[in-house]
């Protein structure tokens, strides 16, 4: 095939065996743009992105493609240098323009901040399962966040002194998301101490801006909780699931009366998109939680719900929380 | 549809010469339809000359137009509050959207590139959909292989993809 330049406009040809021939690789750029835009990083960096040179231009080019990247549900898929190699590719390429970045396990603190100072358009940061990265590491890189509104931290090693530190740098957060196992906490054992309001404050003092709040597995006690609903006068949502602290009493209640969406500690997780990772946490009565955590990278999404269907009709009978208490009779 | 409007139908021609006649509403979610009738033409009985677009290609978009247009009119009958028979009915359209567009790959490229000249939005998406679909998990190799898309890569372009794609050789690309 000789080198000639092609038309402009894509053409049906007429190939050697006499047939139509289609040039795909001359698709309509708009058309090819739209297409690349209902794909995975994962994809136009290994595939779409790498199969002819007018391809490869688009994909590095074209900023817009990178403007929200999912790469959660990824750790299965490849090795984490691998991933975080790609998400590094894919922060360049938006060029200061990133407004969305969703990952999981495989990111880093290095990572987080190499983000920090390329992405300070970003608005919406979601991580999960992201055991790398340390309290320091966040704080730090959320200095570079100041737009954004909305932060969803499930299942990371991250709590405490964390939601000050938020806050502070993200004066608009919107929707801020902690979720953690309550059994993972359980693990430590102490029952005293449990008790623990220390993200509920730095909630409370630090994220005026709050719509919508999940804490799902949290620590956090009656008087964080009211602390909270002081404070953030604009909250809309709450969501204090498996929050066995929590006593929902006339006061509390009383608090709680304006808020548009409450669900409630022993409420049903079945629209949780994790919960597949708690339902296992019980199965394994939280011994080796790690390997629990890893041997079960399969994130529920909305397709599978049909499959959780026992689970759901298991929590709601209410006696989920009971069972709980049982495991761990502390 | 309200009673009594009158009933316009328009033409279009393909460029091997056949004649398709739909209603002109149908036809307007055409860009280049509404262009057209905006300045004056197309209404006679020559109808609209689709340049580029073989009949066997226009016949598919013409079932999509007036499969879109009816959907839209019947749900301005509906009422507006009826939240569920909206979704109910989206939920439809979108079924026969994917069923419509389950077509070899030559087809679905002939389809794309006429959407995009008559300027059919909706339709350009949903090739896009479809294309998108059939690339998604793909090597960069297996797309090419499955398109029949040469690697026009120099060798300087390849070093330079080694170098800044390190993923890529756990892969075939």
């Amino acid at each position: 095939m000789s080198l000639s330049p092609r038309p402009r406009l894509p053409s049906t040809a007429m190939a050697e065996d006499g047939g139509e021939r289609r040039d795909w690789a001359d698709m309509p750029s708009d058309a090819l743009a739209a297409v690349f835009g209902m794909l995975d990083v994962s994809d136009l960096l290994t595939g779409a992105g790498l199969v002819c040179r007018a391809w490869r231009q688009l994909a590095a080019t074209y900023s817009t493609l990178w403007r929200r990247v999912d790469m959660s549900h990824q750790a299965d898929l490849m090795e984490n240098e691998e991933a975080e190699a790609m998400a590094r590719t894919a922060v360049d390429r938006a060029a200061g323009t990133m407004e969305a970045f969703w990952a999981d396990s495989f990111v880093t603190d290095g990572l987080l901040l190499y983000l920090s100072v390329r992405a300070s358009s970003l608005k919406s940061l979601q991580l999960s399962l992201c055991f790398n990265v340390s309290n320091e590491g966040m704080a730090e890189a959320m200095k570079g966040f100041p737009q954004l509104e909305e932060l969803d931290i499930t299942f990371c090693s991250l709590y405490g002194d964390v939601c000050q530190s938020i806050g502070k740098a993200c004066p608009q957060l919107k929707c801020f998301r902690l979720n953690d196992r309550w059994t993972f906490q359980m693990d430590y054992g102490a029952s005293d101490g449990m008790d623990d309001d220390t993200e509920a404050l730095g909630i409370a003092n630090n994220m005026p801006e709050l719509r919508e709040l999940q804490l799902i597995g949290n620590n956090i006690t009656n008087d964080g909780l009211i602390s909270i609903l002081d404070h953030c006068q604009h909250l809309e949502s709450v969501d204090i699931r498996q929050c066995y602290n929590i006593q929902m009493d006339d006061a509390l209640k009383s608090k709680c009366a304006r808020i548009k969406n409450l669900k409630l500690p022993h409420d049903s997780i079945s629209d949780f998109k994790y919960r597949a990772y708690i339902v296992s946490s019980v199965a394994y009565s939280g011994s080796d939680l790690e390997l629990d955590l890893f041997d079960d990278l399969d994130v529920v999404t909305d397709d599978d719900d049909a499959d959780f269907n026992d689970t759901d009709d298991f929590n709601e009978t209410g006696s989920d929380g009971a069972m709980y208490d049982d495991e761990f009779d502390v | 549809m309200a009673a009594g409007k009158p009933v316009v139908m328009v033409t279009l021609v393909s460029s091997d010469g056949q004649s398709f006649q739909l209603l002109e509403e149908a036809a307007l979610l055409s860009a280049m339809v509404r262009d057209t009738i905006q300045i004056g033409q197309g209404r006679g009985p020559a109808g609209i000359p689709i340049r580029n677009i073989t009949g066997q290609t226009l016949s598919m978009v013409v079932v999509y137009c007036n499969k879109h247009y009816t959907a839209a009119a019947a749900a301005d009958g509906d009422d507006a509050a009826d939240e569920e028979k909206k979704v109910a009915n989206k939920k439809q359209l979108r079924e026969w959207d994917e069923q419509f567009i389950n077509l070899e790959q030559d087809k679905l490229y002939d389809i794309l590139v006429a959407a995009n000249n008559l300027g059919i939005d909706g339709l350009v998406d949903l090739c896009c959909w479809r294309f998108a679909d059939m690339m998604k998990g793909k090597s960069a190799s297996e797309i090419r292989v499955k398109l029949g898309i040469r690697d026009d890569f120099t060798s300087e372009q390849r070093a330079q993809i080694e170098k800044d794609s390190p993923w890529v050789w756990s892969r075939t690309t």
